[in-house]
């Protein structure tokens, strides 16, 4: 993550709170989609405090439903309860009104990555209709930067992008793209994804090469515990 | 600068555009048809309550004055609203006074008042119209548009026969938006009341 980054952002502070990793297993909890389901997000938090081994969350984005300062506050008070840190990637909802001036004062820049026990977690804007399909979103270049540089620094990578390839919100100029700057670099395990609130999706789609993986949303009650060792991935799918 | 300039305009035109005015009125022109029937019969200056961080309003009382009709216009410094810029409202505003309370001779309370509003707040991603890159119906009422409603009361005195209004008034408003009451009527376990509601003070000068 970029140096010049405040302490004061969310991501950055829960970075700061990460509890090193004591083995080679690396277990996370991935949800998404909190929006304006307050209620089941507090069932999620208590869920999930009672996971073993879970050594942070991830939130794949729609943390908000309005992109209103008010819900990106009392939503990050529901999360903040959560024992472990959390750590979130910008939704499309929470990119309306306000909402691209609030997540970046909040929660810092909208794509970042960080080494975690060798996995290297990139997180990536892709709510391409947000800006009109007229912007590089996703920044594939910045993309390709973040799974060549510093090689020897990670074993593997996992990218956190809300918008999924195959959805129609994602800039078709970069739908095909996308998956192809995964599958070329060799190297990432898993594209996670919020936005469709669909069951649990955990596959290839299309043999584009690239192992996707949606953990339904907080409003369907469910979320999923992923666990990474060195020759293996599990996914674990949790009702609450 | 310019658009300052252009609101400080607007906002004296509202708040003096009082009957004299449009030409003084005496009780026998009152009730002429004409000009004198646009003119309004209150101003208000408010504090907060989700039309601007401040706004000016020009109403009409009707229905003896049991219902008030008001457009306003708002302005949101840039430190208050998160945005790129200064924010201007326009809202139109119902407001409902269904009593009233003689204390003394000239001071009367309105313990109860039932209001509701709809505001238009244009600005850098604040949108009236969703733009045409949205499949129809994909999200809620588009970023500048909110409606609320809300609850409040009043303390009116009436001004001597000299005085060039006839009352003069402060009031209060606990309300919210369409969108924080969405939130707060499917999550009642987690979102308080109270942590929805916005407060609101004002003053209003009733014209002769």
């Amino acid at each position: 993550m970029a140096a010049d980054v405040p302490l004061e952002h969310y991501n950055q502070q829960a970075l700061a709170r990460l509890a090193p990793p004591a083995t080679d297993t690396t277990r996370f909890v991935l949800t998404g989609d909190t929006q304006r389901f307050f209620d089941e997000a507090e069932d999620f938090v208590k869920s999930v405090n009672q996971q073993r081994g879970v050594q942070f969350v991830v939130h794949a984005g729609d943390i908000t439903d309005f992109g209103i300062a008010w819900e990106y506050q009392q939503m990050h008070h529901v999360l903040s309860k959560l024992h472990v840190p959390y750590l979130a990637v910008i939704g499309n909802h929470d990119l309306l009104a306000n909402g691209p001036t609030i997540y970046q004062r909040l929660y810092g820049p909208l794509n970042f990555s960080f080494v975690y026990g060798g996995h290297k977690f990139i997180f990536l804007d892709t709510n391409g209709r947000e800006y009109g399909f007229q912007r590089p979103v996703p920044d594939l270049n910045w993309l390709r930067e973040e799974l060549r540089e510093d090689s020897a620094a990670f074993t593997d990578a996992l990218v956190v992008a809300h918008v999924p390839p195959f959805n129609s919100d994602f800039d078709p100029r970069f739908a095909a793209e996308y998956p192809a700057v995964l599958a070329a670099s060799g190297r990432v395990r898993l594209s996670m994804h919020g936005h469709q609130h669909s069951t649990l999706h955990y596959g290839p789609h299309n043999n584009d090469g690239v192992q996707y993986l949606l953990p339904g949303s907080v409003e369907e009650r469910t979320y999923v515990v992923v666990t990474l060792w060195p020759s293996g991935t599990k996914v674990e799918r949790i009702f609450f | 600068m310019r658009r300052c300039y252009h609101f400080v305009l607007l906002l004296l035109l509202i708040a003096g555009t009082t009957r004299a005015g449009l030409g003084q009125p005496t009780d026998s022109t009152r009730h002429r048809v004409g000009l004198h029937r646009l003119v309004p019969h209150h101003t208000k200056l408010q504090f907060a309550g989700s039309i601007g961080w401040v706004s000016a309003s020009a109403g009409y009382g009707i229905w003896k004055r049991k219902v008030e009709a008001d457009i306003s216009a708002g302005y949101i410094p840039r430190w208050h609203n998160g945005n790129t810029r200064g924010l201007f409202t326009a809202a139109v505003k119902l407001t409902v006074w269904p009593w009233r309370l003689p204390l003394t001779a000239r001071t009367t309370v309105y313990p109860i008042s039932v209001g509701m509003w709809g505001s238009l707040t244009p600005g850098d991603n604040l949108e009236l119209f969703w733009p045409d890159y949205y499949p129809s119906r994909y999200y809620w009422s588009p970023t500048g548009v909110r409606t609320g409603g809300f609850l409040g009361g009043r303390l009116e005195r009436a001004l001597g026969p000299t005085a060039k209004a006839r009352s003069v008034a402060a009031y209060y408003e606990a309300g919210t938006n369409d969108q924080l009451a969405t939130i707060w009527y499917f999550n009642r376990r987690t979102v308080s009341v109270g942590s929805i509601l916005h407060l609101a003070l004002g003053i209003q000068l009733r014209f002769r």
